[in-house]
């Protein structure tokens, strides 16, 4: 017996040794920090990126923060509003609660909950065009805002090695702490929030840069088959626009003044949904909804297609990079009469002129 | 509780330690006890009834002994089959009696307590052995109980026969060293089974057969052949887990899986796949109703209802009588053709090489796989899709074949690392077709390399959810 157990023990020694560096990888990665540091740490600004691996929650994380920030300039959507940085913008007081919403419905759920002193002066929301199709408006109505702080999953350390193999991160490059990095994913591929809420694509931005559209096969099998956020439809939902004007009202109400867009598709994804003619929705999205907004007040732009964006500009199919953001932005500089006077063409055209050598991104101060 | 999972671990190097520790007299009573202690953790409800089955197995099995009648041992199966009929059966007979009559009656919907349908067998089969004289009413209840609801088994087997086990429990043990360094080889088996091929092949498949709409034939293809390789690596995972865990208590527990896709026939396949099920059938259905040894159409007959009750036996739904009665159908045809088959003359009949074996091998795993769909589908409507649809748009480019592979949401590399999974396992399977995996690491200095390259393709690669052995419904 006494062998057996020395054998044992003695086979499981490396074992627990890989688990050890795991282990070690994981707490100087800040995976295992518990949500309400990660707030403070962006709420003080010392936030360099913030990515859990396994701990995610979007909703939390950014309701936590827009109600300590109590900025002056928000932005509410998915994660096709993630990109919109505050390096966008001439003021200072701003936060990016994308990935705060997952459907119509949420967009006045987060405004509801804001307590009244950390209700934005003006509000960008990005409107995602599936979220207007009678299918989804239907089908997919979620319930109430998540708040629950994600706990620390017991089985955390198991899944590590996974990520190992799947080389989502390297050990060499975690074993040591990094400054204000919260998060396996921000720390193995620089894939997270920034302290103003915008997203960090990190080294899955790399993907594919010499052939951009295989990263649009799932975007394409999607439309292929009228699945998810590409489901078909042809006229716009009625329960998404009553919500939308319900939501304008609330606003206007609290005296915030909304501009919305509508975010951008890669040029080849929106030329296949076109040629599919599945897509009646997304056509008459924009003139259905400019007249609400009109009314009730607010502004509305569309960025379905944006001519001369390219495949590389894009992470898939619906999720353009930083320089189409900028671009948009750039524009909205021009065009919206409530963020003119916040927005910096200077600051825009600055970052858009340094050179990357990759298309997606830009260099931005505040992360890594 | 898996027994991949680290709560049955750490339960299990509790029981371990006190099992070794204690004299023998107490390590049975203590195996029963930690036996009930794992399954209460899937319901104290389903607890009860175990005990109620084996206080009732415990005294009819002394009683039949004294009183051995045809009718003392009918009644008493008929009372032990009662609680599976009732929980797992009454819903699909009702239903089909309630589509034929027009007359609604109520679903009960009641939760099938696991392994029913394993220690219910094992009931039946003590109880027959008893009449029969095979084996001695036992006296001991703690062993009794053992054959029901021993740890390892009691979800989903392998049925090891209570003749076979009444001795290992009496024995008096002491640990071998051997023994438990081929224990722990099996239990590591288990993991890379189940953790890095099943687990990882799971994703893909359930996904699939819950919606296989908007799919290429060959994406259905591959999905298919992907279930066939997750059954066999979910299955055999769990019976080389659970052998090994038995070994280190001193308990041997029957072989359940023989390198079944190797086989050139669906009667080798029956002979190498589920084995304690396959004998457990043969020996008390298959063999009382005649087996072969009646006329030919009779002996077709029992052949299909051996095959029809296996299929009921995995679940009361129509897709299992389906899966049931298709692998009825190939052995039917396989026994009726047999005759001819011989009468051939010699130059009609393929020699036997290693080409028209492989070719054997080849088709009789296409048969196999085509039943698994009706096994997996969640409903008949999936099952006949996927059916329908295996060839009906089949194409060859390279073009089609990506994106076969894109549709079932893989990428390529993913793809081509499942198949790697997958190929580890043949070579597994093919490397101990002839001693058994621990016996082909036995005394071998290189043992030690393997056991480390699956660790590793554990840790690195194995899916750490939580996903359930298939087995574990039944």
């Amino acid at each position: 017996m006494k062998k057996f157990i020395a054998v044992i023990i003695l086979f499981a020694v490396p074992i627990a040794l890989i688990y050890g560096v795991f282990g070690l990888v994981l707490i100087n990665s800040g995976e295992l920090k518990p949500l309400e540091e990660v707030v403070s740490a962006t709420v003080d600004g010392s936030l360099k990126l913030y990515g859990s691996a396994y701990h995610e929650s979007f909703q939390t994380y950014k309701y936590s923060v827009a109600k300590e920030k109590k900025a002056e300039v928000m932005v509410l959507g998915t994660s096709r509003s993630m990109q919109i940085s505050s390096e966008f913008f001439d003021n200072k007081s701003f936060y990016n609660c994308g990935g705060a919403t997952r459907d119509i419905y949420d967009y006045k759920r987060f405004i509801e909950l804001l307590p009244e002193d950390a209700l934005p002066k003006k509000l960008l929301i990005v409107l995602d065009q599936n979220m207007f199709s009678e299918v989804w408006a239907r089908d997919n109505a979620t319930g109430e805002i998540e708040l629950k702080t994600p706990e620390i999953k017991k089985d955390v350390l198991l899944k590590v090695g996974s990520s190992y193999g799947d080389k989502k991160f390297t050990i060499r490059e975690n074993l040591k702490p990094q400054d204000g990095v919260y998060g396996l994913a921000a720390a193995g591929r620089g894939s997270g929030f920034a302290a103003d809420g915008s997203y960090r694509y990190g080294s899955v931005a790399e993907n594919n840069l010499e052939n951009p559209e295989s990263n649009f096969q799932d975007t394409y099998r999607m439309i292929d088959f009228g699945e998810e956020r590409f489901v078909y439809g042809d006229t716009v939902s009625p329960l998404a626009i009553k919500e939308l004007t319900e939501f304008l009202e609330l606003c206007s109400e609290k005296g915030i003044k909304v501009t919305a867009i509508i975010p951008p598709f890669a040029p080849e994804v929106y030329e296949k949904m076109m040629a599919s003619g599945q897509y009646g929705y997304v056509t008459k999205m924009y003139e259905t909804l400019l007249p609400i907004f009109t009314d009730i007040g607010g502004e509305i732009f569309d960025y379905t297609y944006i001519e001369g964006s390219e495949a590389v500009e894009y992470i898939d199919g619906f999720h353009g990079g930083d320089v189409v953001y900028a671009e948009i932005m750039l524009e909205l500089e021009d065009k919206s009469q409530h963020l003119k006077d916040e927005l910096s063409s200077d600051k825009i055209n600055k970052l858009l002129a340094e050179k990357t050598g990759n298309p997606k991104v830009l260099i931005f101060n505040k992360c890594l | 509780m898996q027994l991949n999972s680290l709560e049955f671990i750490g339960f299990f190097v509790i029981v371990f330690a006190a099992h070794w520790a204690l004299p023998h007299k107490f390590r049975t009573p203590l195996i029963f006890i930690s036996s009930l202690y794992f399954y209460s953790i899937f319901g104290v409800g389903f607890t009860a009834l175990l005990l109620a089955c084996i206080t009732f197995t415990y005294f009819v099995g002394i009683f039949l002994e004294k009183h051995k009648s045809r009718r003392n041992l009918t009644i008493s199966i008929i009372i032990a089959l009662s609680p599976l009929l009732f929980i797992k059966y009454f819903d699909f007979i009702t239903g089909i009696i309630g589509d034929v009559t027009k007359f609604e009656i109520t679903p009960l919907r009641l939760l099938q307590p696991l392994g029913i349908s394993y220690f219910t067998f094992q009931m039946i089969s003590y109880l027959v052995d008893v009449y029969k004289g095979k084996q001695a009413a036992e006296k001991d209840f703690f062993v009794c109980g053992l054959f029901l609801c021993f740890f390892p088994q009691v979800i989903s087997g392998p049925m090891t026969r209570p003749r076979d086990l009444a001795g290992q429990y009496k024995e008096v043990k002491t640990f071998k060293y051997e023994e438990g360094i081929g224990a722990a080889q099996l239990i590591l088996l288990g993991f890379f089974k189940k953790m890095l091929v099943a687990d990882n092949l799971s994703y893909y498949t359930s996904a699939a057969f819950k919606d296989p709409a908007n799919m290429h034939s060959l994406s259905l293809v591959i999905i298919v052949f992907f279930y066939s390789i997750q059954i066999y690596a979910d299955f055999s995972g769990y019976t080389d887990m659970a052998r090994g865990f038995a070994r280190l208590v001193g308990i041997r527990l029957t072989e359940n899986f023989r390198q079944p896709y190797f086989s050139s026939s669906i009667k080798e396949f029956w002979s190498r796949w589920h084995i304690s099920l396959s004998s457990w059938l043969s020996e008390y259905l298959y063999i009382p109703l005649g087996g072969s040894r009646v006329s030919p159409p009779r002996h077709l007959v029992n052949l299909f209802i051996t095959f029809l009750i296996s299929g009921l036996w995995h679940g009361a739904t129509l897709n299992m009588l389906a899966w049931g009665a298709l692998h009825g159908f190939y052995m039917v045809c396989g026994a009726a053709t047999k005759g001819a088959r011989e009468k051939l003359p010699s130059c009609l009949r393929a020699k036997t090489n290693i080409v028209t074996r492989g070719v054997s091998i080849l088709f009789t795993f296409c048969l196999v796989a085509f039943a698994w769909i009706f096994f997996a589908a969640p409903t008949m409507e999936n099952a006949m899709h996927f059916a329908t649809n295996l060839t009906s748009d089949l194409s060859f480019s390279l073009s089609y074949i990506k994106e076969s592979v894109v549709l079932i949401g893989l990428s390529q590399t993913g793809f081509l690392r499942l198949l790697i999974w997958i190929g580890c396992l043949f070579a597994v399977d093919l490397a101990s077709r002839k001693k058994g995996f621990v016996e082909l690491l036995s005394r071998k200095k290189w043992a030690v390399v393997v056991c480390y390259i699956f660790a590793v393709l554990i840790i690195m690669y194995g899916s750490f959810g939580d996903n359930n052995f298939i087995y574990f419904k039944f």
